[in-house]
């Protein structure tokens, strides 16, 4: 044993209460993987229901996070700009799904795009296309809960960048848009990836805001949360595999963004 | 006005930023290497980035080989299209792209193929001989090797007018005396006109052929490097150049000083406001009142005691203040030390005397 220097101990309460907390965040998870039905996970897993699941989570995911990266970058870049009218109030209406209930996500979703809602009846009347109840409306769902995780994120990666390299591309005379391409967006890629992998992560786990505006059928809204919550009434060791298998995609997700996340972000490097 | 075609920089650069004003004039010819020297704070960088189109102007008019760039008004031409070359103090290359890249990035920029922009930029990275550097990051580069760099990547994009912020400032000493030496002959070389800011006079007098002073947003004096060091007229650059400045009124020989205090010169001629230069090794310092033919000879208190390594430096309360430099033999052999009061001897000759430039 190394020899302690005295204010390293934690006073009785604080460890106790502590003790008490990270438990409590713990056991829950323990407790799902003691329960896991590992002998029998194969065919848990490969029961039609999960793979109906599992496929349209993979699909409806990877397009919501594929727009979150197209528009949440540029509004990102937008937000990141000096001052604007209004930008505080842009900024906190974007992020503002990050705390709002997902159910009430949902419900706002239908009042926008639901067939009588204010786009909606317009997407319905001109183009035939209803959202609702279908797969798109999944990944529309997704991806409104998922987007501000990349927008924050990235935001922040713009604002600490340095904003002369920009200055110095369009003295060599650069465009704004290849001053965007060439220098604004490769200084930030690491926060792109990070904030793409979020935004995935959250589309992933999406629950509240797609079982109330997309509804909950098997091989067409039927994602892995909602196969989960479906499971838990008919099949629950199917219920317990899927979520020790989504369990898993978390850890994999926090071990590829340790930086992030572990405390060990190595100091950036300044040019 | 002329119309005779002008080229390099002529501008009148008027920009206000809350209460700071900048109002400054600057013309820099073809194949000139303009220095602005300054205290932080006096407006140099604002003056660049006005020059570079990052600032629109307040008011005045930028004129570049003929054409207008900006004139306070309707003409504003956007930073990409000035061909105007900007170097910051921190060089400030892209970290992502190899040095190769950074500089092929302005002739890319300019619509050139990939391959075009490539021989362009190995082309300047060999004429700054560092063509070895080529396949390197940014992040392993040493300071002076970041600088040639970030000079080659503002060559490469074909400048009419090259502007550099405290080119040397972030440089450690050695490196940089080897630097700027070498940037001096690069900019001869390049023959782009060059405006460069400092506040570092050696920097200034090594690499310009013309300084402009600036303080407080106004240009107090313009020359070439040895005017400017021979006749300073501000306090600031007396300093900078290692002379006390005094000012003062000039009738017959005598010098009315404006901190007190009189002194004869050798000029009878100049009358009305003047700046006396003096040289803080031609004032004589004495324990007792001094015989001989200097005619300045006044009672003074030593204030400091300065080591400036090979001679040090007493700053004496008169009035006048002066500024006296002596051998470490004679702070030992006259007791030269702080508090001493010690009799000052000046001769008339000695002081360099100069209408005041902004005197009345």
């Amino acid at each position: 044993m190394t020899r302690r220097r005295v204010g390293d101990r934690a006073p009785a309460v604080i460890a106790v209460l502590a003790a008490v907390g990270a438990g409590f965040l713990i056991v829950p998870l323990v407790a799902l993987a003691a329960r896991a039905p590992w002998g029998s996970m194969t065919s848990a897993l490969t029961s039609p229901v999960s793979l109906t699941a599992a496929r349209l989570s993979l699909v409806t995911t990877a397009f919501a996070a594929a727009l979150s990266l197209v528009f949440g970058v540029p509004l990102a870049w937008l937000l990141a700009r000096p001052g604007f009218r209004g930008q505080t109030l842009l900024r906190a209406l974007v992020v503002l799904p990050l705390v709002l209930p997902p159910v009430v996500g949902g419900v706002a979703l239908l009042a926008a795009f639901g067939r009588r809602g204010l786009l909606g009846q317009w997407l319905y009347d001109w183009a035939g296309v209803q959202l609702p109840f279908s797969t798109a409306g999944v990944v529309v769902a997704e991806t409104f809960v998922a987007m501000p995780f990349l927008v924050l994120t990235v935001e922040a990666a713009l604002r600490g960048s340095d904003r002369r390299l920009e200055s110095v591309a369009a003295t060599l005379g650069a465009s704004p848009f290849t001053v965007f391409r060439r220098v604004s967006l490769p200084m930030v890629a690491p926060a792109i990836v990070a904030g793409t992998v979020l935004a995935w992560a959250r589309a992933l786990g999406e629950f509240g805001a797609t079982i109330t505006f997309a509804g909950n059928f098997p091989g067409r809204t039927q994602t892995i949360p909602l196969a989960v919550y479906s499971a838990l009434e008919s099949d629950r060791s199917a219920a317990i595999a899927l979520s020790v298998l989504m369990m898993g995609v978390s850890l994999l997700i926090l071990v590829a963004l340790r930086h992030r996340f572990l405390g060990t972000m190595p100091a950036q490097v300044q040019p | 006005m002329t119309t005779v075609p002008v080229h390099g920089l002529t501008a009148e650069v008027v920009v206000e930023r809350g209460t700071f004003r900048l109002d400054a004039t600057l013309d820099a010819p073809a194949g000139g290497v303009v220095a602005v020297l300054g205290p932080n704070g006096s407006g140099k960088s604002t003056l660049l980035a006005a020059l570079a189109g990052l600032l629109p102007l307040g008011a005045g008019r930028i004129e570049l080989d003929g054409a207008v760039l900006d004139d306070g008004g309707d003409t504003f031409v956007a930073p990409r299209r000035r061909r105007i070359g900007l170097m910051f103090q921190d060089y400030l290359l892209f970290p992502h792209l190899s040095v190769v890249d950074n500089v092929a990035f302005g002739p890319r920029s300019q619509g050139r193929s990939r391959a075009d922009a490539r021989t362009t930029a190995t082309e300047a990275l060999r004429q700054l001989r560092i063509e070895d550097l080529a396949n390197r990051r940014p992040a392993s580069l040493s300071g002076g090797q970041a600088q040639r760099v970030a000079l080659a990547r503002a060559l490469a994009a074909e400048p009419g007018l090259l502007l550099m912020d405290e080119p040397l400032a972030a440089l450690d000493v050695g490196t940089r005396r080897e630097v700027r030496t070498e940037l001096r002959r690069q900019l001869a070389t390049s023959g782009v006109p060059t405006v460069l800011v400092t506040h570092d006079p050696v920097d200034a007098m090594v690499l310009a052929d013309q300084l402009v002073v600036v303080e407080s947003g106004r240009v107090v004096q313009r020359g070439t490097p040895s005017e400017v060091a021979r006749r300073p007229a501000s306090e600031y650059v007396g300093a900078l150049v290692g002379l006390t400045l005094l000012r003062g009124d000039a009738t017959d020989g005598t010098v009315a000083l404006a901190s007190g205090g009189q002194l004869q010169i050798a000029e009878r001629s100049l009358s009305g406001a003047v700046l006396v230069a003096v040289r803080p090794e031609s004032v004589g310092v004495h324990r007792e009142h001094p015989e001989g033919s200097a005619r300045n000879v006044w009672r003074g208190k030593i204030v400091d005691v300065t080591d400036l390594h090979g001679r040090i430096r007493l700053d004496v309360v008169g009035p006048p203040d002066i500024a006296v430099d002596v051998t470490a033999a004679a702070v030992a052999e006259l007791a030269l030390t702080h508090g001493a009061d010690v009799w000052l001897s000046l001769k008339a000759t000695e002081p360099d005397v100069y209408a005041d430039p902004s005197g009345s």
